[in-house]
């Protein structure tokens, strides 16, 4: 066992930030959380941006081409996933999209889905 | 004035009575307040939390019911709420020993309302044929209430599930709505209609609220779709002010809400465990609205 250490306020709260940024890094959701409640609005790009976009939320704002252009910036995979996870469609809905350009039904399929959950929860 | 708190869902099973208990207590201990709980509801959870069973037995043998109390409202006999108040209910150590006047007061329910609801209701409504009964209950009650504002800072109704009038009036009387609910679809949907069919289209209360805040309980953290959610409520896409504390679904609250027997207390960290932390936030916030719709209590 090691000896207690002596540190200082100023180290001890370095020590626990480092820590908690090192948390944010690498979870981009627990960031987002963070920061949303300190009433911070945060953009996050590349693979952070599908880890924390919700669409029921952004569908909530009622904006379908605000929606539709953050979602075009997403891979096909990414939309599949986002699908399953935010049960906005079952996988024959997925599997029924069929042609080359499937982001825009995806998107499409998303924005129904989340409509509808909108729709029953909302009071 | 002591402020009207009615916890309430038609939907049964999402953590009514145990929030109730929760706000009671935590109101009590943690800031001295006077509260008197009206247990509305015939399953008679709460009063069995406060109480214990056994207690829930006393405290009708000795017509210290909800029941014998709507008994004497089926009749012209003047009605006297304070005869059927059980004084100093909780288990919690710190409240029994409290001389400050900081307390749990309980009009306790009684499961044999089960049987008898429907007796009572029916005689209710032959002395008020052309009233709707939980309007002809708020009636009743109310004058109680008023002669009781000066013996409590808090009066909190423990209403039953569905849309019945004994809900629907503890809703009439109260200024302040809190609405337990758990995070699934079913449960929101249902916190829906009862937002739109029960408080808006029906009793047409929502708008004269002082304020309406929906607690999420028996929360699991590990729960993807329940942590979706949870952000969804904050970032207000459900138009839900939500309490800012989901009570976790917990070994501790379980523990809690069991009184083994009348005579048995415990302190509130025995008691709530590592659910204390809950309870103080939840009573800091119901503190807080009080505080908002009454510009301050005694000191």
């Amino acid at each position: 066992m090691t000896e207690k250490q002596k540190i200082s306020p100023g180290d001890a709260l370095s020590r626990l930030f480092e820590v908690i940024r090192e948390e944010a890094l690498a979870n981009p959701r627990f960031a987002q959380r963070m920061l949303s409640a300190v009433g911070c609005q945060v953009a996050f790009v590349g693979d952070d941006a599908a880890k924390t976009a919700d669409p029921i939320l952004l569908a909530g704002a009622g904006d379908f081409s605000a929606f539709y252009e953050t979602f075009s910036t997403f891979s096909e995979k990414d939309l599949k996933a986002m699908i399953g996870t935010f049960a906005l469609g079952t996988a024959e809905d997925v599997k029924s999209i069929k042609g080359k350009a499937k982001k825009p039904a995806y998107i499409d399929l998303m924005w129904a889905g989340a409509q509808a959950k909108l729709r029953d929860r909302r009071a | 004035m002591a402020v009207r708190v009615a916890v309430a869902n038609h939907k049964g099973g999402v953590g009514k009575s145990t929030t109730a208990m929760m706000l009671a207590e935590g109101l009590a201990h943690f800031h001295g307040l006077r509260v008197l709980v009206l247990d509305f509801d015939p399953q008679a959870s709460l009063s069995a939390m406060l109480l214990s069973s056994a207690g829930v037995g006393d405290a009708s043998r000795r017509g210290r019911s909800l029941w014998d109390l709507l008994k004497v409202m089926g009749t012209t006999q003047p009605l006297h709420l304070s005869r059927y108040i059980t004084t100093r209910a909780s288990d919690l150590i710190e409240l029994r020993d409290a001389i400050d006047g900081r307390r749990v007061d309980l009009v306790a329910s009684y499961s044999e309302l089960l049987s008898d609801y429907p007796g009572l209701e029916t005689s209710f409504r032959r002395r008020h044929p052309r009233t709707r009964t939980d309007v002809a209950l708020a009636s009743e009650i109310e004058p109680e209430l008023a002669a009781l504002d000066l013996s409590y800072d808090v009066i909190l109704f423990d209403c039953p599930a569905g849309a019945v009038p004994l809900s629907q009036a503890a809703i009439r009387l109260s200024q302040v709505l809190i609405a337990p609910t758990v995070l699934d679809d079913i449960s929101l949907r249902a916190l829906r209609d009862f937002i739109a069919i029960m408080l808006k289209d029906d009793l047409e209360v929502y708008g004269r609220l002082a304020d309406f805040r929906v607690a999420i309980t028996m929360h699991v953290r590990s729960n993807p779709e329940q942590r979706q959610l949870l952000d969804q409520i904050r970032a207000g896409t459900y138009k839900l002010k939500a309490m800012r504390r989901p009570v976790g679904h917990s070994v501790s609250v379980h523990r809690a809400v069991s009184r083994s027997r009348s005579d048995a207390f415990r302190s509130a960290r025995e008691k709530y465990a590592d659910a204390l932390t809950d309870v103080e936030a939840l009573a800091d916030e119901l503190f807080e609205i009080i505080t908002q719709v009454t510009g301050g209590l005694r000191q």
